[in-house]
């Protein structure tokens, strides 16, 4: 890269038509030179002034920068980019030098336990009320929607809703308080525990359950789960695979997730090759400093952000899985809050 | 037609001025377009409460970062400072404006592409040690001004000296 020094002239001969074009050498330059006085050959200094402010006019003068200065501008500038890429490199090596320091040999996070009777009730016994007057909620991005695909289903024939997630994502964290809602609209629960998302990650400790152990029994639909790792258990990226995936399964993560431009991440949820969730569908930020108590007890207001956003987006999944089912039972797939996921989703 | 000695010496003068390569215009005014391109996306984004296309894990969440606290200073969104800074530099970066030797010029660029890379580091620091989340498109932009940083403050030196020169040379004529 061309620079110039000061004192040092930088200069090149025949600059070439860019550089004339845009310069004012355009001024008629005659009256600028200087005669009857003796060229001083590899002078530098000002141009020549015609003897104003005390200068002699010195003809051939080159045109320079300013004088020595302690740093050379060009020296300061590639410090000034170095110190850039210090600063960056610096956080780089902090934050991953810090996020693996944690591996104690106690476990930070206890296991899952079961869920209380009395909270998935409150969970799965959301009034329809309720559920029609948040509709698709606020801060909610709808599943994706796909035609054309084969159908995704077990081997009894059943239609399948298949979960993909991870038990230290926080974001499968929030979407698990949906589905457990959707899903219980098609059938009855059962083996359901709570835990919280990593303490190492974003949305640090978000309040959820666990689909580990968890069945779901229904007439209509087949549900399969895989949490893919554990917890941060013992400290930050302390996560071990977990619930393994088989390779039919893998296919459709991969399928899917780069059908739609994305790489494989968690959640993935597969309703019947129809539609998908890729991702969070709402902020896990809202269930910030909730338990799962306090964020049951919620569900009753439907103009809590968090029942906005848990019933908004268990209306979603409600309306995916009626889609597999044939809009069967007409019960939950024909209410108002349904029926507007659905045509959010253009699926009506 | 012979010239005369005079218009000889000033041609000398002339061309002894150092030349702005030709492609540090274009480059600039290229990265300046993208940064543009990439802002204006996200501040539509932003407007529209649409989730971005992005990898969502443990490492990479593009709504959690755009959702964030962080994603505001003073009240006015992130996406859209970052347009209007784009906006600024598509300006400034058009490319014949580098052939321009104005003094205030070189330094406006200047001053532009460190305002955006200390807003730049301001915003990886609070992505990895606040939020604890990556944003692709948001890095996107990152790497644009750090690059337009880079450009600018390796230029800036031969474009100062450039003004510097062609602005006395302006005077002397004056003055004779």
């Amino acid at each position: 890269m061309s620079q110039v020094s000061p004192g040092d002239d930088g200069s090149t001969r025949r600059p070439g038509p860019q550089a004339r074009k845009g310069t004012p050498a355009k001024r008629p330059p005659a009256k600028a030179a200087p005669k009857g006085r003796p060229p001083a050959a590899g002078s530098k200094g000002r141009p020549p002034t015609g003897g104003a402010k005390g200068r002699a006019p010195r003809p051939n003068m080159k045109i320079t920068a300013a004088p020595p200065r302690r740093f050379a501008p060009s020296t300061l500038a590639y410090v000034t980019i170095a110190v850039v890429v210090v600063i960056v490199v610096v956080f780089v090596v902090v934050k991953v030098t810090g996020s693996g320091k944690s591996t104690s040999t106690t476990q930070l996070i206890p296991n899952p336990v079961t869920a209380p009777a009395s909270l998935v009730a409150e969970v799965t016994g959301v009034s329809p009320a309720v559920s029609n007057a948040v509709g698709i909620g606020t801060g909610v991005s709808a599943p994706q929607v796909l035609t054309g695909q084969p159908k995704l289903a077990s081997t009894g024939g059943k239609p399948e809703v298949l979960y993909i997630g991870a038990e230290f994502c926080p974001f499968c964290g929030a979407e698990r308080w949906s589905m457990v809602l959707a899903l219980s609209r098609f059938g009855t629960w059962s083996g359901l525990k709570t835990t919280t998302s990593s303490l190492w990650d974003s949305d640090p400790g978000t309040a959820t359950f666990t689909f580990r152990n968890a069945t779901l029994t229904s007439s209509s639909i087949d549900f399969v789960s895989v949490e893919h790792e554990t917890n941060d258990n013992f400290g930050s990226g302390t996560r071990k695979l977990f619930q393994p995936l088989t390779t039919a399964q893998g296919n459709l993560w991969q399928k899917y997730s780069s059908h739609f431009g994305e790489t494989t991440g968690y959640p993935f949820v597969d309703f019947g090759n129809k539609v998908f969730v890729l991702g969070p569908s709402y902020d896990p930020g809202v269930l910030a400093g909730l338990n799962q108590q306090e964020i049951a007890a919620k569900l009753t207001n439907p103009s809590d952000p968090v029942t906005q956003s848990i019933v908004g987006t268990a209306n979603y999944l409600t309306a995916a899985i009626c889609a597999m089912t044939g809009n069967q039972p007409a019960a939950v797939c024909s209410a108002t809050g349904t029926k507007k996921a659905a045509a959010s989703m253009k699926l009506s | 037609m012979a010239r005369s000695m005079s218009d000889v010496d000033v041609e000398e003068e002339y061309d002894t001025v150092p030349p702005v390569p030709w492609w540090w215009p274009w480059v600039a005014f290229g990265l300046s377009l993208i940064g543009f391109g990439i802002s204006l996306y996200l501040t539509i984004e932003h407007f529209q409460g649409k989730l971005l296309p992005c990898p969502a894990n443990a490492v990479f969440n593009c709504t959690k970062v755009t959702t964030s606290k962080y994603s505001h200073v003073f009240g006015v969104p992130v996406a859209l400072a970052g347009l209007l800074f784009y906006t600024g530099m598509v300006g400034i970066n058009f490319p014949p404006l580098w052939k321009v030797p104005a003094r205030w010029l070189a330094r406006a660029r200047l001053v532009m592409a460190v305002s955006g890379i200390c807003f730049v580091l301001y915003l990886l620091g609070a992505e990895l040690f606040s939020i604890q989340a990556i944003c692709l498109w948001c890095t996107g932009v990152h790497v644009t001004t750090f690059f337009l940083f880079v450009l600018v403050v390796a230029s800036f030196p031969l474009m100062q000296s450039r003004a510097v020169a062609l602005s006395e040379w302006a005077e002397d004529g004056d003055e004779a």
